[in-house]
């Protein structure tokens, strides 16, 4: 079916696959199990080759690539879902709520929790920005939204975790960094 | 360390833990990808476009040695105040459409062309969280000037102030003190972007619907935004559709009107923003069940708008401890210019209204 034309689409596609694979199988294992991740990449990559000729030339492919994994994800959570109900294990959470990592960093539990209990799309900003390390530009091209709208929603996530977590204490190693900002001592903060 | 470094840290997958293209997995999965049969077209052509991407948000604060600061918006001051307690009681929907006629009657707005800028001015309050050592530790709230210009190829500049700070606790006066009284002076920051570095461009709000029974239903099904169900998203997401002033007339007018078929929003009545200005405030109230140590509480969104222009003159969010029923400002940010300009240096937009509201900015 594909002739010299289909050889150099081939060529090309493997060039985008390459230069985005690390980032998107990274943004899918943050999301899915383990055992699933694969499949998942390989269906965000499998709609992006299907539709080479409407993926955006760059830097927008790569924000392009991140919405169709976004619905992709969010494909295998609805369809992972159902499979669940049909077993009568219907799961009490958000579908896309956070996936434990047995890897994970135990000292990490009241963020994890924290942010487990936000609103799907507030996780995804804090998410986009601190974990798939997306500006917020980026971050907001991807959810569909203004730089501003993004803003206001990456705030109010990051202030719902942080007093989350301040509500349960201080986590083990979890103090804070060291540091020092220059002097000049100013005592007229009330 | 910061609330956000924490949450950097709390990632299950680090980017150093990752597969790369030539694992072979990966090799596998792009020789199955390839043995599906594609379509014949020719992609856009991908040659010389650069991949630089710079970070405009999360701060190296994790850098050894260096100071934990992030900057957020929030916290305290007065809630907007209400006004006029014995004025005759209106309606959500009569308010509404009050301001989808007065939306429909402004001149159309156009997104910015080459060389013009999406400009915005806006004040709010910000929060600093300083870690100054590994058991000193204390919050300072400052008042934030912000002023960004987009351009129609996502180039641009943010420019940003940050004044009279206040702690937010007397726990963090203690600790700034035993940490030497440093300076609490934050300098000015001014970065410019090339195209595509600070985004894709201003929104392009022209091609939505202005029916409004097909509008809401874009809405709530979340084909605009995606995000979660319910009329507390639904009322978030109406905030975001007006917080930009690039929507046409007939647009604005549309996203009133569909406001009036979310559930549960609240008339506040007139009341002066932090900006001493003087406006209609909307409202939603999202209750919180208790969970642990946190007590049930009731979020309230509010949205306050110019009720000639209906521009968005500020929002802000406050939580009421459910049992207590004291309230508390957490956040709040007023906009005072937006508009279309001719340069990344203007301040001064060639379309629409430009200053938001008649008062003070």
């Amino acid at each position: 079916m594909r002739g010299s034309g289909g050889d150099e689409r081939s060529a090309e596609f493997e060039a985008f696959y390459t230069a985005c694979y690390a980032e998107i199988a990274g943004y899918v294992r943050r999301r899915v199990q383990a055992d699933e991740a694969d499949d998942v990449v390989a269906g965000v990559f499998t709609v992006a080759w299907r539709r080479f000729d409407r993926v955006p030339p760059p830097p927008d492919d790569r924000l392009w690539l991140f919405g169709v994994a976004r619905n992709t994800v969010a494909d295998h959570h609805r369809s992972r879902h159902r499979r669940l109900a049909l077993r009568v294990r219907l799961a009490q959470d958000a579908v896309t709520a956070a996936v434990t990592h047995p890897g994970s960093d135990s000292r990490c539990g009241p963020v994890q929790a924290a942010m487990a209990a936000l609103r799907p799309a507030e996780r995804e900003a804090l998410q986009l920005v601190l974990w798939d390390e997306l500006s917020h530009a980026e971050a907001a091209t991807v959810l569909g939204c203004s730089v501003n709208a993004f803003e206001s929603r990456y705030r109010r996530a990051r202030n719902a975790v942080r007093d989350a977590v301040a509500s349960t204490g201080p986590a083990p190693g979890h103090g804070p960094a060291s540091g020092l900002r220059t002097s000049t001592a100013r005592e007229t903060a009330s | 360390m910061s609330i956000e470094e924490q949450i950097a840290q709390a990632n299950p997958v680090p980017h150093g833990s990752l597969p790369g293209p030539d694992s072979a997995p990966a090799r596998e999965a792009l020789a199955r990808i390839l043995r599906v049969p594609a379509p014949h077209h020719r992609r856009p052509d991908r040659r010389g476009a650069s991949r630089i991407r710079p970070r405009i948000a999360l701060g190296a604060a994790a850098a050894a040695g260096a100071i934990a600061i992030v900057l957020t918006q929030v916290l305290p001051g007065s809630p907007a105040r209400p006004s006029r307690p014995g004025r005759p009681a209106r309606t959500v929907a009569a308010v509404l459409d009050a301001l989808a006629v007065a939306a429909a009657a402004q001149p159309a707005e156009h997104p910015p062309g080459p060389g013009q800028y999406q400009y915005t001015d806006s004040a709010s309050l910000s929060e600093v969280d300083t870690a100054y050592s590994p058991k000193i530790y204390f919050r300072v709230m400052y008042r934030q000037h912000r002023q960004i210009w987009i351009g129609y190829n996502g180039s641009g500049r943010i420019a940003e102030t940050n004044r009279d700070p206040r702690f937010v606790s007397p726990k963090d006066r203690a600790a700034w003190i035993a940490a030497g009284r440093p300076t609490l002076l934050v300098p000015r920051s001014d970065s410019r972007f090339g195209p595509h570095q600070l985004s894709d461009g201003p929104r392009n709000l022209l091609t939505l619907t202005t029916n409004p029974a097909r509008l809401y239903a874009l809405l709530t099904e979340r084909r605009i935004e995606g995000g979660p169900p319910g009329p507390a998203e639904d009322f978030v997401q109406i905030g975001d559709l007006l917080r930009e002033t690039d929507a046409p007339p007939a647009l604005r007018a549309t996203i009133f009107t569909v406001a009036k078929r979310i559930p549960g929003v609240r008339l506040l009545g007139t009341v002066t923003d932090q900006a001493g200005r003087r406006g209609v405030a909307l409202a939603y109230v999202n209750r919180i069940a208790a969970k642990g140590r946190v007590p049930a509480q009731l979020d309230t969104s509010v949205l306050i708008f110019d009720p000639k222009t209906s521009k968005l003159l500020a929002e802000q969010t406050s939580v009421t401890d459910a049992r207590t029923r004291k309230t508390s400002l957490t956040s709040w940010t007023v906009y005072y210019v937006s508009g279309v300009v001719n340069s990344v240096t203007s301040t001064a937009p060639v379309t629409g209204h430009g200053r938001n509201g008649s008062g003070p900015a």
